[in-house]
């Protein structure tokens, strides 16, 4: 009638084990969500504009407007494509599939071309160099000579 | 062969400047795009071909599985000479009039914006009748194998010669595009339209408007063009040689010499996160009402938007409209009436299709479509023999399958 050890070792082990699957599941339920950085379009600091809405900022980088209050804006594009992808996602509700099906029906019937695709660090010398240049980026990239017009809410960001 | 080699050589040395040769400040201005499909279709009716555009040929009669009626490479160089002036060249490889897939220069002309609201251009455009008409042929922005026949092959050039403008208006329901101009184009025909040789269709005072609604996912669009068309083929002008004998009034109505043609269209897409709807109709009218017969043609798609897959379904029609000239010589009058029903287009379709997005530039399209020619027309056939069911056609099946890419 006693207790055969090898069986009791086994119930044992499996309460460990559920008892470690529960605190790991509470820990991950209370922890912070690990947030995906906001992307914000950024001017350059001495820029007339102060703010820009998701509809204008989805309509300047898809070429439909080339003004905000009167001032005349140049958008740049992210080589990064993850960047990209999440930043049509955030303002257009465009995957990159239809934003590339969007530009391409544009430039093949010769109406215009989509903005140029810039790298991170060459987005700092167009900044510096281009006064009308608009951007967007990852927040923790944004720098002092940088002004947010817009951003994106942060860790709302679609993952892919 | 030669040209080939040409466009192959002139497309090599576009990408060797643009990627070594030139500064950073004209790198920037000009780019250079492509755009292409590689597909195959199969057609089930042995007396009959289905063909595209001009092409000569097409599966069923000619060929078990064509490769050549949807394939087609172009390519595009941009300049952009200042931010508000952009030149544009086009050309296209793809299987033409004469059977041979030659290039061919689809677009060549500059854009200038005026302001933000107002642009004109200038050369050779896409004709810009229908919804996707300018960019039909990079087939990859489409929903569909190809551009739906019933409506699309009402007006099958793609191309003009034009100068025209676009002022653009935004309001509170969305933005407006006015978009006017005029223009000629010279289209030819396949050989086998009765007649030996490539003649060519001549368009001239082309003049064109349309009207835009832009508005988030969904876009109005309405259009008008007339034009004066010319054809002229030795087969033709024997016949009317021969039918001026009994009633030269006859002769001068059937006569294709500038005869007036108008088009009118309306249509609508609507291209959310979800759901995919796009709906023309159109109809073409003509002072020769016999061999340039009246039709009218439209479609309505629907596709679901699942991830990467794009299921749809697509209905359309086409139809004749009995309208035509009267023959004083009763056996002129039989003439004409027999005429009038071999140049009938009245048919139905309906397609199943899927897209696979393999890429953000890759798109894998299957598509079933099931054709009704209606009894005593030729539906979209060009060419049939004499075994073909004029009366009682039956239902055809065209299976396609595709890769549409750009770059």
């Amino acid at each position: 009638m006693g207790i055969d050890m090898n069986s009791e070792s086994i119930l044992i082990g499996r309460r460990f084990f559920q008892q470690a699957w529960l605190i790991l599941g509470l820990i991950l339920a209370l922890s912070p969500v690990a947030a995906e950085p906001a992307i914000v379009v950024v001017v350059r600091q001495d820029s007339p504009l102060l703010q820009l809405s998701r509809d204008e900022v989805a309509a300047l980088f898809l070429g439909k407007i080339r003004h905000s209050n009167d001032i005349p804006l140049m958008p740049f594009d992210s080589k990064d494509n993850d960047l990209r992808d999440r930043f049509y996602q955030e303002v257009a509700e465009m995957s990159g599939m239809r934003v590339k099906a969007y530009w391409s029906r544009i430039v093949f019937s010769g109406q215009g071309r989509p903005p140029q695709e810039i790298s991170t660090s060459e987005a700092h010398a167009k900044l510096t160099n281009e006064a009308d240049a608009l951007i967007y980026l990852p927040e923790d990239q944004v720098t002092p000579n940088m002004k947010i017009v817009f951003s994106t809410p942060k860790g709302m960001l679609p993952k892919h | 062969m030669k040209h080939f080699r040409r466009y192959l050589i002139v497309l090599s040395a576009l990408y060797v400047s643009e990627a070594y040769a030139l500064p950073q400040a004209v790198y920037d201005s000009v780019s250079l795009s492509a755009f292409g499909t590689l597909g195959g279709a199969w057609f089930s009716n042995e007396h009959a071909n289905y063909q595209q555009g001009s092409q000569p040929v097409g599966p069923g009669l000619t060929h078990d599985i064509d490769l050549g009626m949807d394939s087609r490479l172009g390519a595009q160089l941009n300049v952009a000479v200042t931010p508000s002036t952009l030149i544009t060249a086009q050309t296209v490889v793809e299987r033409l009039a004469d059977n041979q897939f030659m290039p061919r220069l689809t677009q060549a002309n500059l854009r200038q914006e005026i302001t933000d609201d107002l642009a004109f251009r200038i050369g050779r455009i896409q004709s810009p009748l229908f919804l996707a008409s300018d960019y039909r042929l990079a087939n990859f922005s489409n929903p569909w194998a190809r551009t739906p026949g019933v409506l699309y092959n009402i007006y099958p050039i793609t191309h003009l010669d034009s100068g025209e403008f676009t002022y653009r208006l935004d309001s509170d329901i969305g933005r407006f595009s006015l978009n006017a101009g005029y223009g000629w184009v010279s289209y030819p025909f396949p050989a086998n339209f009765g007649t030996a040789g490539t003649p060519a269709l001549e368009l001239n005072d082309v003049i064109y408007a349309n009207l835009k609604l832009d508005n988030g996912p969904w876009r109005f669009k309405l259009s008008w063009l007339h034009t004066r068309a010319s054809l002229h083929f030795p087969d033709l002008d024997e016949d009317l040689g021969v039918i001026r004998l009994f009633d030269p009034v006859a002769a001068d109505a059937l006569g294709l010499d500038r005869r007036g043609i108008g088009l009118y269209t309306v249509g609508f897409s609507y291209d959310g996160k979800d759901w995919l709807v796009m709906s023309e109709w159109g109809m073409a009218r003509s002072d020769q009402a016999i061999i340039l017969n009246d039709s009218h043609g439209g479609y309505l798609t629907v596709g679901y938007h699942l991830d990467r897959w794009t299921p749809q379904i697509t209905v359309g029609y086409q139809a004749t409209t009995d309208r035509r000239i009267h023959a004083t010589h009763p056996l002129i009058d039989q003439v004409v009436a027999d005429t009038h029903q071999g140049q009938r287009t009245d048919y139905r379709t309906l397609a199943l299709g899927l897209n696979y997005a393999a890429t953000d530039s890759v798109m894998i399209r299957g598509q079933v479509d099931l054709i009704e020619p209606m009894g005593n027309s030729l539906g979209p056939y060009l060419k049939t023999d004499s075994h073909y069911q004029f009366n009682d056609p039956g239902i055809d099946t065209l299976i396609s399958l595709s890769v549409d890419f750009v770059y």
